[in-house]
């Protein structure tokens, strides 16, 4: 029986060896861009055109250019906000803590992800700037030091606290970023034809030179990095939900928003991991790294947080139920048959029918339809964040303040803006930088699970 | 405002007088320099205050140099107000005010708590009028022939013209609204005895001409009688909205209170039959709906009854029964402008033996006395072209005349036509002199408008532009040159021994006159003959068709105030509308007819169409249409502007448009103006517009499908009845959870602890103090379009909530202002601190600070907090000068909210402090308070236990709403009583 072995699936397919991922990744950043690339820059950069003009346009006149009014006081703002923070847990969860469990499937996919994190970070931490009424003030959210007292800030606002959440959030992520990928920006360097981008990636790779001491620093720096991050996707989404859950508006005050939050941003950012890589591995040929083995181990996360958020969904209506609270059961109510019962019927068939077509082992591994449902879930997260803001606000406990909410071209423009920006930043991204972490795939190139077959 | 800091002034000119400092004496500034014991600082001091200084000092001179004074005038202080007493005639009626004056112009009117016709309350109407002085539309020159003139050419002109009329033996006619002034009355005699054939006719913009005539028929003079809510236990009002705008409602509001009193043996009881909701309906202890046809013929009935004879109508069955109980201490009094109906209210009260008991005859009321009938020979003469000359003077009658444009053309037919408004509207447009009136704070004016009560009006700014008064003009061009002041003085000097019979001097009647704002006089009684039978036959059939009701808003009056864009975005108490007026329809009429709130239709009368969108009113009479009249004016087409300009903004109004329709050419001009009962059809024309109500949401019941099983109705108003009250103090009120707290002493109170609570059993729901909060807090206008998206900017709003259903409809109202909760949630959200709370118990905004997150909004459970969602333009210069200086004006992006008027609060304090007394209750008046008529809202220390609102807070009916959110509030509300059987009545609140 010695000679039965259990072979795993390799992770990389394709039979690669060092030389072939350098000269893969590398090639992206090399060649010409494709039409495709083209094309999808021009729409992002039309988007974030769009975004920008709409922006411009509402910081120079008032927020009176949204839908909003006296009951509500948030809508596309926040809504996008909790959003996009939201898609950042997923590039967080793939680089820290699938690094803590040694999940080495993570290595194709970590580096976009981490990117996509940031990116997702960038636009979200634009909101809470610009849907504040004077956001040239915004500085005065954070506590600098002062002879106006000292005049310091609310320590006990929820708001606050998301500036320390949203900013450590960014920093440490672009701290694990970056310092993740200075292997990789050595290898472009080292590659590197033109003086400039010599120059360029000499600077970012930091003299990097391939020894064992540098590799070894880099490990244990990268594994703290890891430790550090690895909280963050729990508690800034945590601290996120706080908005929500530390208020007394029936609908948001409720304490399983917490683990309902985090497990949806998992969710949805899984899902946009998803709908990227999907594409990327098209577009760029990368098949053979990010190969439905990936992609059905994503799947899979998004039947688990799927799950958590179908439950946290029914737990709030228990709760409601159980509470004999006459507010917060005309919030449930409300929400399911009230006139934004559309936009919540949206959210519940996105968010619970989706992920149950991925018990499926045919459809987790049809990329098409991952790709299709993906898009769903961040329809159905997007829903979930417009129907827990608006339809608490809309309606809460007077009546005679109740009132409708409909958005204005100006925050519909934001809100295509954002994703504009997203996409304009991930496709430079792809072009300047190496999206898969070369230096990680190596190191998994050979893996075998239980046998080591040295063979290629 | 606190009473010991009042400081009244007899008028800018005695204090002028009193200081030896005319214009003329100003001395010039190194004049100033040489005076020994001068120094820098007080130079800086009065070089300062020398613009202030110079306006209160001088009427006369125009501005040449701003000099400062050498010696201050006493008491002209840059940053204390002055107040003086006046009377404001912007409603009908006429409110005694104090004007708080700041650097020399008025910028808030508060009701004169002295005088005993409206004993402090003041309407919305007179509150708002302050902001017309300040309108830069005013027309500040004489006219003529639609060219800027001056007064020496248009006297010459005028004069000259008046002559030839005379000579030629055609009329001149002067026809004003009602006139109670008695020197301009003697002014008018004067013109008359000069120019021969005068005639003065009087027209009201809504006419009381039948009650006058009635009284004529029944004690031999025209009378309006003078109403006493305060003496009848029983009152049934047909059609009369006296709390809301029927002849002096804030007087009846304040004499109905006192009747009220829930600590006393017995409160009055109020019945009100009528087709639309009024105020007076929303308040009625008991409303019973019926079309105009429907209420003539139940008062037939009820005649009938009371006399002893048959009659069907059950209703009238039962109250003939009441009315009988209380012979001597009811009322019945109405609305409908009916000879034959006013006929039946004399006969009714007479058998009941109500005269001279709650209704005075013998020293009526003065504030109408419009005829009718003289309105149709005026037309008649002006058709037949006998009139030479026609002077029109605070009325506008070709937009009240039912057929106003014929009127119009029919004034081609006089050869002179004079207006005295300040402001074009449709008459003006047909003068070719405009001789500009004043306005009353610029204006000296007297007024008797009830037998024995001299009003006294004195200006308080000088006067805009060269505006003279109806009395200057007369006067004028009869050759006296007198001033305005004089020309009042002087009469009443002449006939002082005559009409005051007291010990005082004449300067002294005068001083204290001016002083107090009102004096009484003698008061020659009426000869009245006995009660004189009519006869009165009513056409009882009914009529199958709909019939149109139309009414004056308590805003607008009749188009009176529609260039105030207070007064046009001051939601309506009933329909919660702004900026437009509607037809409105009985839920089940408008489901007989396919229509949809918002339904453009045309109301048809013969010839006559007017375009009307369609509003639906829980309460109405089926088969009836209501309609406001005072909209659809000339001038509304200004507010095209108004409002914030974005990509998304739609027009108040679309260039060119007016706000609202007029439906005045619908008013039945028979031998009466009547404004109910006229049969009409609809026609539908596809068309939707957009009504920008400020509450969309009527009731306290959930809505059907998202009702919970738990809380049907939302329990925020508390209602029980006086029985139930009588014999259980907190009847009516819900027992809330006992709330455990964990930092009882964190948060205590040691010096004040303020407070408020508004008792809605008083409350009628009129919002007068609204327009007082926005007066006093610069609240910006915002317009249609932002109101429509539910972007007011009111501070304080009147929630009104209906209970019941079809015809039989409760109304309650609820005025929410900022709770100034002690564990506000709106505190802890806001990350820059700029809603923190004082020691003193107040939720404080710091403008200054705010960054605009709206997080403490989106906390506020009861949703009073207001965002700046633009910057609100204050372009108009002379508009700005209305803004109160102790209020920051908002910048964009800034979260306000009711402040519980946290200047005046300082101020007092400030003040007490001092004069090193203490701070008394009832020292400090906020804008609200001060504003309510019927005193509902109280303020003060809850720490002080002998105060007003400590009392309240003790009373069984007070209550907080939402106080199981553990927020604890200060403001607090007053159950709400009905004096009803609790069988009797709809939807009666949470037992």
């Amino acid at each position: 029986m010695a000679n039965q072995i259990s072979v795993r699936e390799p992770q990389i397919h394709g039979n690669k060896n060092h030389a072939d991922v350098t000269q893969d990744v590398c090639n992206i950043m090399d060649r010409k861009p494709t039409w495709l690339w083209w094309l999808g820059f021009g729409l992002a950069l039309s988007a974030l055109a769009l975004g920008l003009v709409s922006v411009s346009y509402q910081i120079a006149t008032g927020i009176g250019t949204w839908g909003l009014n006296k009951t509500v006081g948030w809508a596309f703002d926040i809504t996008n906000f909790v959003f996009w923070v939201g898609i950042g847990h997923a590039g967080t969860l793939i680089s820290a803590i699938l690094f803590l469990f040694r999940q080495k499937w993570r290595t194709s996919i970590n580096r976009s992800a981490e990117a996509m994190t940031i990116f997702a970070v960038i636009c979200a931490g634009l909101f809470p700037i610009i849907h504040m009424g004077r956001p040239w003030l915004a500085y005065w959210m954070f506590p600098y030091p002062n002879f106006r007292g000292p005049l310091w800030i609310n320590f006990r606002s929820p708001l606050a606290w998301d500036v320390f959440a949203i900013g450590t959030y960014l920093i440490i992520s672009a701290t694990f970023w970056y310092f993740g990928m200075i292997p990789d920006l050595a290898t472009v360097r080292d590659r590197a034809k033109s003086k400039l981008k010599k120059f360029f990636f000499g600077v970012l790779s930091l003299g990097w030179n391939g020894s064992f001491r540098v590799w070894h620093r880099y490990e244990t720096v990268y594994a703290l990095l890891a430790g550090l991050a690895a909280p963050l996707v729990v508690s800034v989404h945590t601290v996120v939900s706080f908005d929500f859950a530390t208020s007394a508006i029936p609908g948001w005050h409720t304490t399983t928003f917490p683990p309902y939050f985090v497990a949806g941003a998992v969710f949805s950012g899984f899902a946009m991991v998803l709908t990227l890589m999907i594409i990327a591995r098209k577009t760029l040929q990368l098949e053979d790294y990010i190969t439905l083995n990936h992609i059905e181990n994503m799947t899979k996360v998004i039947i688990l947080t799927g799950g958590i958020v179908t439950l946290s969904y029914a737990t709030e209506f228990f709760m409601a139920w159980y509470s004999g609270n006459g507010y917060e059961q005309f919030v449930f109510l409300n929400r399911a048959l009230g006139p934004f019962a559309w936009a919540y019927w949206i959210m519940v068939g996105c968010n619970l029918i989706t992920p149950q077509f991925f018990w499926f082992r045919s459809i987790r591994r049809n990329v098409v339809l991952v790709f299709i449902l993906s898009i769903f879930v961040n329809i159905g997260m997007w829903f979930e964040r417009f129907v827990i803001i608006v339809t608490s606000l809309h309606r809460d406990f007077l009546p005679s303040s109740w009132s409708m909410y409909t958005p204005t071209w100006v925050e519909i423009g934001t809100l295509i803006g954002s994703f504009g920006l997203f996409f304009t930043l991930f496709l430079l991204f792809i072009r300047t930088m190496p999206m898969i972490s070369m230096g990680e795939v190596k190191s998994v190139l050979h893996y075998r699970g239980n046998g080591d077959n040295q063979n290629g | 405002m606190s009473e010991f800091k009042k400081k009244y002034y007899i008028s800018h000119e005695e204090k002028a007088c009193e200081t030896n400092c005319t214009c003329s004496d100003l001395p010039s500034v190194e004049d100033a320099k040489l005076t020994a014991g001068f120094t820098r600082r007080s130079f800086l001091k009065t070089s300062g205050f020398s613009f202030a200084a110079f306006m209160v000092a001088c009427s006369k001179t125009p501005v040449q140099k701003a000099i400062p004074f050498l010696i201050q005038p006493e008491e002209v202080l840059p940053g204390k107000a002055i107040w003086y007493a006046s009377t404001s005639f912007a409603c009908d009626a006429g409110c005694a005010v104090h004007v708080k004056n700041r650097d020399g112009r008025p910028i808030k009117l508060e009701g004169n708590p002295n005088h005993p016709m409206t004993q402090g309350g003041l309407c919305a109407q007179c509150q708002a009028s302050l902001i017309e002085l300040y309108d830069s539309k005013r027309i500040l020159v004489p006219q003529l022939n639609g060219n800027k003139s001056d007064w020496k050419t248009v006297d010459k002109t005028v004069v000259k013209h008046l002559r030839k009329v005379r000579d030629a033996g055609k009329e001149i006619i002067i026809l004003t609204g009602t006139v109670n002034s008695p020197s301009l009355l003697h002014t008018i005699k004067k013109f008359k005895k000069k120019f021969k054939t005068v005639s003065h006719v009087h027209i009201d913009d809504y006419s009381y001409s039948a009650i006058l005539d009635a009284h004529e028929k029944n004690y031999g003079q025209r009378i309006l009688p003078k109403y006493r809510f305060d003496k009848a236990d029983f009152i049934v009002s047909i059609d009369a909205d006296f709390l809301g705008s029927w002849v002096s409602p804030i007087q009846f509001t304040k004499d109905f209170q006192k009747n009220r009193k829930l600590d006393s043996k017995q409160i009055s009881k109020l019945i009100q039959v009528e087709s639309r909701m009024s105020i007076t309906g929303a308040k009625a202890d008991e409303r019973i709906a019926m079309t105009p046809t429907e209420m003539k013929s139940f008062m037939s009935d009820l005649d009938a009854i009371i006399q002893g004879e048959m009659g069907t109508n059950p209703h009238a069955k039962k109250l003939a029964k009441m009315l009988k109980h209380h012979r001597g201490n009811s009322l019945v009094i109405s609305g409908i402008n009916d000879i034959k109906i006013q006929l039946i209210v004399n006969r009714i009260n007479q058998n009941l033996g109500n005269v001279g008991r709650t209704l005075d005859i013998k020293k009526p009321s003065r504030l109408f006395a419009g005829s009718d009938s003289s309105i149709h020979s005026l037309i008649a003469k002006i058709e037949s072209g006998m009139v030479g000359a026609l002077m029109i003077s605070g009325t506008n009658p070709v937009y009240i005349l039912p057929k106003g444009e014929q009127f119009a053309s029919s004034m081609g037919k006089v050869d002179l036509c004079i207006s005295f408004s300040d402001m074009q509207n449709e008459t003006t447009a047909n003068c070719n002199v405009i001789a500009p009136g004043l306005h009353d704070l610029e204006s000296w004016n007297d007024a008797e408008q009830t037998t024995g009560i001299l009003s006294m009006t004195q200006p308080v700014i000088r006067p805009f532009g060269e505006n003279r008064s109806l009395r200057q003009s007369l006067s004028t061009w009869m050759g006296l040159k007198k001033d305005e002041r004089d020309l009042v003085r002087n009469y009443w000097k002449k006939v002082f021994t005559s009409r005051v019979k007291s010990g005082k001097t004449f300067t002294r009647f005068w001083n204290e006159l001016v002083h107090d704002g009102f004096s009484t006089i003698s008061s020659k009684r009426k000869l009245l003959t006995r009660f004189k039978d009519q006869q009165v036959k009513i056409d009882t059939r009914q009529k199958n068709e709909l019939e149109l009701v139309l009414f004056q808003s308590s805003q607008m009056g009749h188009g009176r105030h529609a260039e105030n864009p207070w007064l046009q975005e001051l939601p309506d108490p009933i329909t919660k509308l702004t900026w437009d007026n509607v037809a409105s329809f009985s839920p089940k009429t408008a489901g007989a007819y396919h229509l949809e709130k918002g339904d453009l239709i045309e109301i048809i009368s013969g010839k006559i169409k007017i375009k009307l969108p369609v509003f639906i009113q829980p309460g109405q009479k089926n088969n009836t249409v209501a309609a406001a009249l005072g909209y659809g004016r000339k001038g509304t087409e200004r507010f095209h502007e108004i409002g914030p300009n974005w990509l998304e903004k739609k027009d108040t109004v679309k260039k060119g448009e007016t706000v609202g329709s007029s439906v005045s050419s619908m008013i039945l001009f028979d031998e009466n103006f009547q404004y109910g009962g006229l049969p009409v059809t609809i026609e539908k024309t596809g068309k939707t517009w957009d009504l920008a109500l400020t509450q969309t949401y009527n009731t306290l019941t959930n809505p059907e499908k998202t009702s919970p099983a738990s809380m049907p109705v939302r329990p925020f108003i508390q209602e029980t009845t006086f029985n139930k009250i009588q014999k259980n103090p907190t009847a009516g009120s819900h027992h809330g959870h006992p709330i455990t707290t964990l930092w009882e002493d964190d948060h205590t109170y040691e010096g004040h602890h303020w407070g408020m609570a508004v008792d809605l059993s008083s409350c009628t729901g009129c919002s007068s103090c609204i327009v007082g909060c926005q007066v006093e807090n610069n609240v910006p206008v915002v317009g249609k379009d932002e109101v429509l998206r539910k972007r007011d900017m009111a501070w304080l709003r009147m929630d009104r909530y209906y209970s019941g259903d079809g015809e039989n409809v409760d109304v309650s109202f609820q005025a929410m202002m900022c709770q100034h909760c002690d564990n506000a949630p709106c505190e802890p959200v806001c990350p820059v601190l700029a809603t923190v709370h004082s020691s003193e118990g107040l939720n404080q905004q710091i403008y200054n600070r705010c960054v605009g997150t709206r997080f403490c909004a989106n906390n506020c459970p009861y949703k009073v907090r207001r965002f700046n969602w633009f910057d609100y333009a204050h372009d108009d210069v002379m508009e700005n000068m209305v803004l109160n200086p102790d209020v920051t004006v908002r910048s964009r992006g800034v979260m306000e909210k009711c402040s519980m008027c946290v200047q005046r609060i300082q101020e007092a304090k400030f003040e007490a402090k001092r004069l090193r007394v203490p701070l008394k209750d009832g020292d400090i008046k906020l804008a609200c308070e001060q504003s309510c008529p019927a005193d509902a809202i109280a303020f003060g220390d809850l720490n002080d236990p002998e105060s007003r609102i400590s009392k309240m807070t003790q009373s069984g009916r007070h209550y907080k709403v939402l106080e199981e959110l553990n927020v604890e509030p200060t403001v607090g509300y007053l159950t709400n009583v009905r004096n009803r059987d609790a069988d009797e009545g709809k939807g009666e609140h949470h037992g």
